[in-house]
């Protein structure tokens, strides 16, 4: 299975990526003019390049020798002959076949746009809101992708998530507000010995290279409860730019600056 | 109030000072509230921040009137947005700017018309049936051919070229005809005013057959345009190669190998043939300095001047001729013998004069 960014093929020439797991081609050398093409083009400007298919010159002969016949046909052939010839000279005008090309482009724009309505019609007919995802039950909430449904309130969600500051910053988002993201993230941001976490994880004897292992949930969630410095969480607080909070920070009282002392990573600090 | 740091800058102690002094400059970065003073509304008590656990915890961080109406917590949020296909956290202070760009429209008149989603998708298609029309393709779907058999034939043709018209084959190509009338009304094609010929619809004409080549199914635009090219033209089997070209760029293409460059000037801006060195360059600039020899070489100039002009000593002339004799000027080349054959070689094999050539065309 391709992963994200895999380049699949790059030469001088041309070149497709898949990126997020859709295939781009990001590049390939534009050779529409070509010889062949240019003497085309000669054939397109002087209405010789292309002629009326044998077959349907076959059939007007064949419906012109109906019409002027006395048979039960002839009615109906003259008239497909007249409505035949009639499009014929609309769809090539002689001398003109540039204006075929226009029908052309036209005609696929309208096939192609019609595809594509029933492959979606198609797919979508049997489906119901539920099965785009949680929190979509109508219209309104397909446009929003149910998130509104989901969260309650859009500018709540948003406040809570800002509130943590850069805590959760380059976290995949399903570890968002978890202690396991907390963890991450602290040791991610060299906060983990300082903090002191990574010993109280080890002491509880959570194994660090497997953090999002389940068991160990409630383990990295009672370790983390259990730090309670308040110099650290001082510290911690600002390193993320959780600068005001609703709660406030604890006072640090100053007996405890191991924290400045042991870690010159962790505040900038000269000695 | 005593030096200690900054609070950008906590734990910057002067190298210099006792530790006693250190502790002063504590005891007064303290007094004066400290961290509690950077960060605005603290005090000490049991309702703060209690715990390292707490700092991931929204209910602590802000008031509660500013998560009103919030359902879930931040784990919610997360596998919501996961869900949804999101990866990893860049920024999250742009949560809040983000969320107040999303949009909720209620639609109770739809709600209330269509119990499902399939009901109204289904309603939907019988409304835009009609638009679209009918034909040969997949699912009932109109082709190119459809609008175009008149011209490009067809099914029924062949049956009436080989069988002669009867009844059946009568009938069918005149409801193909009326469809393929109507497929060109729906399409807003009107065969009564076509566009004039022009360079720009001949070029589209033209630039478009290796894209239509490149589709060869039944139905297709390469595959009508195919049977109506004229070979019996030079124009007519130029067609039909551009047609191969584009169906084999596509092959070729998929395998890595370009199309043949026809245009490699394609997109570049035009320059005056009389001054064919605008435009092309074929080093940046740099800030001057003397050159270093890696021999005993001497004798380099030591005056101003560009490479090539007339200001560097000993050299005559300017340009191609300035550079080539100042490649076989009266230097001092002690020490420098082998590099000097390297250049005669380098110079007799065409050397620069080649490389000039090049911008000089």
């Amino acid at each position: 299975m391709a992963t994200e960014h895999d380049i699949n093929l790059v030469t001088d020439q041309c070149s497709t990526v898949i990126a997020e797991n859709k295939r781009v081609t990001i590049g390939t050398s534009k050779a529409a003019i070509t010889p062949a093409t240019m003497q085309a083009m000669v054939g397109i400007k002087n209405g010789t390049a292309l002629r009326v298919h044998p077959n349907v010159t076959a059939t007007i002969s064949a419906l012109t020798s109906e019409a002027s016949a006395n048979t039960a046909l002839s009615a109906q052939a003259s008239s497909v002959l007249s409505k035949l010839t009639s499009a014929q000279s609309g769809l090539l005008p002689s001398g003109n076949h540039a204006s075929f090309g226009q029908t052309l482009q036209m005609a696929q724009g309208h096939c192609n746009d019609a595809k594509d309505l029933q492959q979606a019609q198609d797919f979508l007919i049997d489906k119901d809101y539920p099965d785009f995802g949680s929190g979509i039950t109508n219209l309104s909430s397909m446009s929003d992708r149910g998130l509104t449904n989901q969260f309650g309130d859009l500018t709540a969600a948003g406040k809570a998530i800002s509130s943590t500051g850069s805590m959760f910053n380059g976290i995949s988002v399903d570890k968002l507000g978890t202690p396991v993201g907390m963890v991450e993230s602290l040791n991610k941001n060299k906060l983990g010995n300082a903090s002191g976490i990574n010993a109280k994880l080890l002491s509880s004897g959570v194994n660090m290279n497997d953090l999002s292992n389940p068991i160990y949930s409630d383990k990295i969630s009672q370790s983390l409860s259990s730090i309670n410095d308040p110099t650290t969480i001082s510290v911690v607080a600002e390193q993320y730019g959780i600068g005001s909070t609703f709660k406030g920070i604890p006072a640090a009282t100053g007996s405890d600056l191991s924290l400045y002392t042991g870690a010159s990573n962790l505040v900038g600090g000269q000695y | 109030m005593a030096t200690f740091g900054t609070t950008q800058q906590v734990g910057t102690f002067n190298p210099g000072t006792t530790q006693e002094e250190d502790q002063a400059a504590l005891n007064d970065f303290l007094n004066s509230g400290g961290i509690n003073n950077s960060f605005g509304e603290l005090s000490s008590g049991s309702d703060k921040i209690q715990n390292l656990s707490e700092l991931g915890d929204p209910t602590k961080l802000v008031p509660p009137s500013d998560l009103s109406g919030l359902t879930t917590n931040l784990t919610g949020i997360g596998s919501k947005f996961k869900d949804m296909g999101a990866g990893t956290v860049i920024d999250a202070s742009a949560a809040e700017n983000t969320f107040g760009k999303l949009e909720t429209v209620q639609t109770p008149i739809t709600d209330s018309s269509y119990s499902s989603m399939g009901g109204m998708i289904d309603s939907a298609k019988s409304q835009m049936s009609p638009m679209v029309g009918t034909g040969t393709g997949s699912g009932g779907l109109p082709t190119v051919r459809d609008f175009i058999h008149p011209v490009a034939g067809g099914s029924v043709y062949d049956d009436i070229a080989a069988n002669g018209l009867n009844a059946t084959n009568l009938a069918e190509l005149d409801s193909l005809l009326d469809n393929a009338t109507d497929l060109r009304s729906k399409a807003g094609i009107d065969l009564s005013s076509p566009p004039p010929q022009t360079l720009g619809t001949t070029m589209n004409f033209g630039t478009s057959l290796h894209k239509w080549g490149a589709d060869m199914s039944e139905g297709g635009i390469g595959n009508s345009l195919r049977e109506m090219a004229d070979t019996s033209t030079s124009e007519g089997e130029a067609l039909a190669a551009s047609l191969a070209e584009g169906r084999n760029n596509a092959v070729l293409s998929a395998n890595g190998i370009g199309p043949i460059q026809t245009n490699p000037f394609a997109g570049l801006p035009s320059q005056e043939p009389s001054d064919p060195n605008q435009g092309a360059k074929l080093f940046g600039g740099s800030p001057s300095s003397e050159p270093v020899s890696t021999s005993s070489a001497s004798g380099f100039s030591q005056q101003g001047g560009s490479f090539g002009s007339g200001q560097i000593q000993g050299q005559t002339g300017t340009g191609l001729e300035g550079l080539n004799q100042t490649l076989s000027g009266d230097y001092d080349t002690s020490g420098m013998a082998a590099d000097q054959a390297k250049l005669d070689d380098f110079t007799s094999s065409g050397g620069l004069d080649n490389a000039f050539n090049q911008l000089n065309r």
